[in-house]
């Protein structure tokens, strides 16, 4: 088979993707523009709210602050992990994936277990006299945080991983003959060479974290709402299914937008050719 | 550049076998030193530890007698070129060249004129901007050396920069390197396990086996006078007459089996005798001594001369001939192993 008849082998992935993909959110956008008093009315009538304001500016602040911590925590522990022989690498990585076997609902719930205010760590405080009265941690933007944290984590080293298992330790032993210390090598040296990794695990990070459902759902409670939440209120509790298809394209806008930023900071740590 | 000194220097992995016993020697000041070896003779990790990528289990190292053993690698400041070249993937030609001036925090204007006249020493002046996945090999071995040489450092290291290369390339990067490092008076350690480059381009060679030196010193000498079997096997010496032990009559002459064998060095304690292929001569007529029948039993053709297998009662002999009268398999010489060129090895 020749290269161009091969391409035909293409069409029914393409078929696939463009109907149930392109179609339902052309399908979501259409009705959204149809009305009598302006092309972009109902938008307007959404952005003039403050609090939706605060609901996309929560949105935004629980992705970013998820994405940060998972960045944090999972790049010592990748990089502990990459660089061990391959045998204990994949059974260290199979336990990482573990928790993702798990239910989300069940998962979640453990946190209501462990957050709350007869939970563990309010008990612990309690007894080491710390606290006098329980903490308000779950129903909380930080107990939405906590729980995607640990949702999220095994995504992030999972694709730090094998960036990290890659690396030419001779690079590092380099950088240091040339003066520079374990500190400078790790930031001048080891994470340029791991952006694309870092990036890739930052975007599906992200973007899972902006369009979770279940984890504000359960940890977030009534009061603090995220636009995933604010979909589905709008359109099962309100009935306004317009609405809900506003509020989803929105946050298709914000995600793209935001992964368009990420990969413009990705692209200065590591100006590589091939990375363009 | 420095003196360096490396005095019983020793070191285990798993605080069992020692992959290196008791190594000491010295380079100095402008010296270009080979270590030579087979692949796990301990080379690269001497190379190692005294760069301080490694450490050692015992002994010290020393630079311009002040001991360094114990300064992490990043604040000695040493020149390190890897055979796998190790640039940075994420900086261009320039900015690796610059790497080790940034990291001494020298002013930007400063780097740019020093890494300018660096490329231009290394010609590669036109490729500053590129980055280390566009260049060749040899381009990405001179990017390597720049970058190491920079810095002024007191000591290049060099981890087999030539494997890489192909056969021509390497001769070239070879003479380059030569020339650099007599320009810049530089101390230089190189590895390798070429016997053919580092003679070539060493003062000093230091041959090594399972761990220790087995013999340190000038090629010439390294050549003409092996000390040990390993060493002259090493360097192509292909024939070696086991002599009777204390056959020794008068420190010259030396029985190998039934036959008196001559030579000029001191072979009092030798247990083995040695001659290269192209020293042996066949059908000498004024033979008087060492000399005896064989018969060929195989011939290769190298294009200068021809090498013969000689069976004779002495073992086999391997015979280099430069004379283009070609011998034939089966035919009957004398060969004759001239006394100045056997040499005795004890070891």
């Amino acid at each position: 088979m020749n290269r161009k008849s091969a391409v035909w082998l293409l069409v029914p992935a393409f078929m696939g993707v463009l109907v149930f993909t392109f179609f339902p959110l052309i399908e979501i956008a259409i009705p959204t523009f149809q009305n009598r008093n302006g092309f972009f009315l109902l938008y307007a009538q959404f952005l003039k709210s403050s609090y939706n304001w605060q609901v996309i500016g929560r949105t935004f602040l629980i992705a970013f602050v998820t994405v940060m911590i998972v960045l944090i925590l999972g790049l010592p522990i990748s990089l502990w992990i990459g660089r061990q022989k391959t045998a204990v690498r994949q059974v260290l990585n199979l336990l990482i994936l573990f928790p993702m076997l798990t239910n989300a609902v069940v998962r979640n719930f453990a946190w209501i277990i462990i957050l709350g205010h007869d939970g563990i760590i309010n008990k612990f405080l309690l007894a080491l006299h710390l606290i006098k009265s329980p903490l308000d941690i779950l129903y909380t933007d930080a107990a939405i945080i906590i729980g995607s944290v640990y949702l999220f984590l095994p995504i992030m080293i999972n694709s730090l991983v094998g960036s990290v298992a890659e690396l030419n330790v001779e690079i590092e032993e380099a950088a240091a003959i040339l003066g520079s210390n374990p500190w400078h090598t790790l930031f001048k040296v080891v994470i340029p060479q791991l952006a694309p990794g870092i990036l890739t695990g930052c975007i599906l990070v992200f973007a899972g974290s902006m369009t979770a459902y279940t984890t504000p759902q359960i940890l977030g409670g009534n009061r603090h709402l995220v636009l995933s939440t604010l979909i589905y209120q709008q359109a099962m509790t309100l009935g306004n299914w317009k609405n809900a298809s506003v509020i989803a394209l929105i946050l298709i806008i914000i995600s793209a937008f935001s992964m368009w930023i990420m990969r413009r900071v990705s692209h200065h740590l590591d100006r590589r050719p091939s990375n363009a | 550049m420095a003196d360096l000194e490396v005095q019983n220097l020793a070191k285990s992995y798993d605080g069992k076998t020692k992959v290196l016993k008791d190594i000491s020697f010295s380079v100095k000041n402008g010296e270009f030193v080979s270590i030579l070896g087979p692949s796990g003779c301990g080379k690269t990790t001497t190379l190692r530890i005294i760069a301080g990528l490694i450490p050692e289990t015992s002994g010290q190292v020393l630079v311009d007698n002040k001991d360094i053993t114990k300064v992490p690698v990043y604040k000695r400041n040493f020149g390190m070129v890897f055979q796998s070249y190790a640039l940075f993937p994420h900086l261009s030609v320039f900015e690796n060249v610059a790497f080790g001036l940034k990291t001494r925090k020298i002013a930007k204007s400063e780097i740019k004129e020093k890494v300018a006249a660096m490329l231009e020493l290394t010609g590669l002046s036109d490729l500053a901007d590129k980055f280390p996945a566009q260049l060749s090999g040899g381009q990405q071995q001179r990017v390597s050396l720049a970058r190491a040489l920079i810095i002024d450092p007191e000591l290049l290291l060099m981890d087999e920069p030539l494997s890489n290369l192909d056969a021509k390339l390497r001769l070239k990067m070879r003479e380059e390197i030569c020339r650099l490092q007599k320009k810049m008076k530089m101390t230089v350690l190189f590895v390798t396990h070429d016997q053919q480059e580092c003679f070539a381009i060493s003062d000093k060679v230091l041959i090594m086996k399972q761990g220790h030196i087995d013999q340190f010193d000038t090629p010439q000498t390294i050549f003409h006078h092996p000390r040990t079997e390993y060493v002259a096997r090493f360097i192509g010496y292909d024939n070696f007459v086991p002599v009777s032990p204390n056959s020794c009559q008068d420190n010259y002459h030396v029985k190998a089996g039934e036959t008196v064998l001559t030579t000029t060095e001191d072979c009092l304690n030798a247990k083995v005798l040695t001659i290269r292929p192209e020293n042996i001569v066949l059908d000498l007529k004024e033979a008087t001594q060492n000399t005896f029948d064989g018969k060929i039993i195989n011939r290769e053709y190298l294009g200068q001369s021809f090498k013969y297998t000689v069976e004779s009662k002495l073992g086999e002999f391997k015979v280099e001939e430069a004379r283009q009268k070609m011998r034939s398999s089966g035919d009957e010489v004398t060969l004759t192993l001239p006394a100045k060129h056997l040499h005795p090895l004890s070891e």
